[in-house]
C-alpha cells in the first residue's frame, strides 16, 4: 500500500496555531483572508487540515481561547517572509495561465485591420 | 519431523500471516490429548483443555489455555517449562538464540523481545533443517513531519505550462533560489526562452523587474555605474545609472542580466563579482574613497547567457570563478518540444494555419537532431520558426520562408558538402508538393 503525501501549504502555520487556539474553520478563514488576500482557501480547506491535525493527534481546545479580534490582530506575527513569498508566488502562478507567454490575449485587443494600410502602403509605392 | 507434524507447521506458518501476536504453542490443540502440556512462543505453560461444551456440541473443542501451578497458599505461580511438553525444543532453541546471537552481550533476555516471530523458527530449507535467521526488531522512531521552503512550493504553486518539458523541481528549485536570494544563471541556445522565463519568474514573485541586455552595450561599466553628463546649469556631474536604483530598491529587485557573453571587454564580469558574492557591494569608481552602494539582501540576480563555441569562439566557455558565483546553479534549457513549440507559433502569429506551424517545427526538429548529430553547427531556434511563420502569413510559401530565415546561418564554403546544402536538402526532403502544385497553378494563369 502506497503512504500517502502530505501536502505542505504557506498557509498551514497560521492556521494551525488558530486551530490550537479553538477558532472554527469558517472564523479561520476570515482571518486568512486578512494576510492573504487573495487566497483561494476557504473553510472546507480548513477543515481538512483541521482533521489531519486531529489524526496526527494535535491538541486542540474543545472552546476558542481567543476571540476573533484577538486572532486579527496577532494574524500578521504569525506569518513569516517564507510563506510570504510562497503565497505571492501561489497567486502569481495563478494569474498567469502562461500558455506561452499569454501574448495571445494582447494581439487580440490591439487588433487592428491592416489591410487598408497596407493598400494606401502599396499604392503609395505605385506612384513613387 | 514427520509427515503430519510438517503439516502442523505450516498450519501455523498460515495462521501466522493473520495472527502474528499467537502466544499459545504453535501446534494445533486438536492433535493432541486433552490435558497435554506445551511450551508457547511466549515462553509459558499452556495446557489443553475442552472448552464450549453446549447441548448440541457435549464434547465442546479443544483449546490451548494457560496453565498455572499453585503455591503454598494456593496462588497462581507460573510453572516451568520442561521436557516432554510439546514444543520444548523450539522453546530451547529460541533461548539458545537469544543467548547468542540475538544479544551476546546481555545474555539472557525474554524471548518474546527478541526474537523476530516465527519466521525465524519455523522456516526450513529443502533438506527440513531449520533455519535460525532470525532478524533484530529495531522500533522506528516516529518520523516528525517539518515544512520546507520546496514542499510548501509544491504544495502551493501550480507548475506553469513551459515547465512542463523539464522536472518540475527545476521550477520549485528557481523558485527557492528566488527567495534565498541566490543568483542564477541559465545558459542554452539563442532563441530558446531564457530571457521570457526570467519575466516570467519576476511576475510570479511578484518581485519589481529589471532588465539590463549587455547585447546592446559597448560600455558595460556605464550600463552598470553610470556616466558623467553635462549641464549647462549644473556644469559636468555624475549620473547614477539604472543598475544602482535597482541595487537599492527596497522591495527586492529582480535583476536581469541578459546576454551576459555578449561583453568581450570582461569589464562586466570584474564589476559584477563582488555584486554576486558575499561582499554584496558595487564601487562607483576606483578611488579610496569612492562611493559604494550597499546591495539590498532581497535583490536576486537572473542572468542570462549562450555558451558554446558556436556563440563564444575560442574561448567556448565561461569563466569558472565567474560561474562560481551563481550559487543558485547553472540550468541548461534546451528548445521547446515540438507539440509545445506548434503551440507557441499558433499563439504568437493569429493567422498561421495548424498545418504550416507544424511544418515549420518538424523542420526545426529535423534540424536540431542534426545539430545533435554535430552534422551542423548551429540549430534552428523558435525565434527562427516564428520568422519564418510571420513570412508564411505574409504571402510566401513555406519552402521560400525557411529559406529566407534559415540559409544565412549556414556557411557556402566549402562545395557540394557544406551545411547549407544539408539544410536545402531538409528542406526539400520535407516534399512541399502542396505549395508546389499552387505555385504551379499561378504560374499558369501568369
Amino acid at each position: 500500500m502506497t503512504k500517502s503525501r502530505k501536502k505542505d501549504a504557506y498557509w498551514h502555520k497560521i492556521t494551525r496555531q488558530m486551530i490550537e487556539y479553538g477558532l472554527k474553520p469558517a472564523q479561520i478563514g476570515k482571518v486568512l483572508k486578512q494576510v492573504f488576500p487573495e487566497t483561494e482557501v476557504n473553510g472546507r480547506h480548513i477543515g481538512a487540515y483541521k482533521r489531519r491535525l486531529t489524526t496526527e493527534g494535535v491538541e486542540i481546545a474543545v472552546r476558542p481561547t481567543m476571540s476573533m479580534n484577538e486572532a486579527m490582530s496577532i494574524a500578521n506575527e504569525l506569518v513569516n517572509d517564507e510563506d510570504k513569498f510562497i503565497y505571492n508566488c501561489s497567486v502569481g502562478s495563478i494569474k498567469r495561465s502562461l500558455k506561452c507567454f499569454e501574448y495571445k490575449m494582447t494581439r487580440e485587443a490591439e487588433e487592428v485591420d491592416t489591410q487598408e494600410e497596407i493598400d494606401i502602403w502599396v499604392s503609395g509605392l505605385k506612384q513613387a | 519431523m514427520d509427515k503430519y507434524t510438517k503439516k502442523i507447521y505450516e498450519t501455523t506458518w498460515d495462521m501466522k500471516t493473520y495472527k502474528s501476536d499467537r502466544k499459545s504453542p504453535p501446534y494445533s490443540a486438536t492433535t493432541y490429548d486433552v490435558g497435554t502440556y506445551g511450551v508457547g512462543t511466549d515462553g509459558n505453560v499452556w495446557r489443553i483443555s475442552t472448552v464450549g461444551k453446549t447441548t448440541r456440541r457435549p464434547s465442546g473443542y479443544n483449546r490451548w489455555l494457560r496453565h498455572y501451578d499453585t503455591d503454598m497458599d494456593k496462588k497462581a505461580i507460573e510453572r516451568t517449562p520442561s521436557a516432554g511438553m510439546v514444543g520444548y525444543d523450539d522453546y530451547i532453541e529460541r533461548k539458545t538464540m537469544s543467548d547468542t546471537e540475538l544479544d551476546p552481550e546481555m545474555g539472557m533476555d525474554s524471548p518474546e523481545e527478541e526474537i523476530g516471530g516465527l519466521d525465524a523458527l519455523f522456516g526450513t530449507d529443502e533438506e527440513g533443517e531449520v533455519e535460525a535467521t532470525p532478524e533484530p526488531i529495531v522500533e522506528e522512531e516516529p518520523v516528525v513531519h517539518t515544512p520546507t521552503v520546496i514542499s510548501k512550493l509544491k504544495g502551493s504553486v501550480s507548475l506553469p505550462e513551459e515547465f512542463k518539458f523539464a522536472d518540475d523541481m527545476v521550477f520549485y528549485t528557481m523558485l527557492r533560489n528566488i527567495f534565498r536570494c541566490h543568483p542564477i544563471l541559465i545558459t542554452g541556445p539563442s532563441g530558446c526562452g531564457k530571457s521570457s522565463l526570467g519575466k516570467i519568474l519576476a511576475d510570479i514573485t511578484h518581485k519589481p523587474y529589471y532588465a539590463f541586455n549587455f547585447g546592446d552595450t559597448m560600455n558595460p561599466a556605464a550600463k552598470l555605474l553610470g556616466d558623467t553628463k553635462f549641464d549647462k546649469d549644473k556644469g559636468t556631474y555624475f549620473k547614477e545609472s539604472r543598475f544602482v536604483g535597482a541595487l537599492l530598491d527596497r522591495k527586492g529587485a529582480f535583476i536581469m542580466l541578459d546576454e551576459v557573453t555578449r561583453d568581450r571587454t570582461g569589464d562586466l564580469a570584474n564589476i559584477l563579482m563582488p555584486v554576486l558574492d558575499g561582499q554584496k557591494y558595487l564601487a562607483l569608481d576606483e578611488s579610496d574613497d569612492a562611493d559604494t552602494v550597499q546591495i539590498d539582501d532581497n535583490a536576486f540576480f537572473y542572468a542570462t547567457a549562450n555558451i558554446g563555441r558556436e556563440y563564444l569562439g575560442a574561448a567556448h566557455d565561461l569563466d569558472r570563478a565567474w560561474k562560481d558565483r551563481f550559487t543558485g546553479g547553472i540550468y541548461e534549457l534546451d528548445y521547446l518540444p515540438k507539440k509545445k513549440e506548434i503551440e507557441l507559433l499558433l499563439i504568437r502569429i493569429a493567422d498561421l494555419s495548424e498545418k504550416d506551424a507544424e511544418r515549420i517545427c518538424d523542420f526545426a526538429k529535423r534540424i536540431r537532431d542534426l545539430y545533435k548529430a554535430e552534422e551542423l553547427n548551429t540549430a534552428v531556434s523558435t525565434r527562427m520558426c516564428l520568422k519564418a511563420g510571420s513570412l508564411v502569413v505574409d504571402g510566401m510559401t513555406l519552402l521560400e520562408a525557411l529559406k529566407h530565415t534559415v540559409l544565412p546561418f549556414y556557411p557556402v564554403v566549402g562545395g557540394d558538402d557544406t551545411e547549407r546544402v544539408r539544410v536545402i536538402q531538409t528542406i526539400q526532403a520535407m516534399g512541399d508538393s502542396e505549395y508546389i502544385g499552387d505555385m504551379e497553378e499561378y504560374d499558369d494563369e501568369e
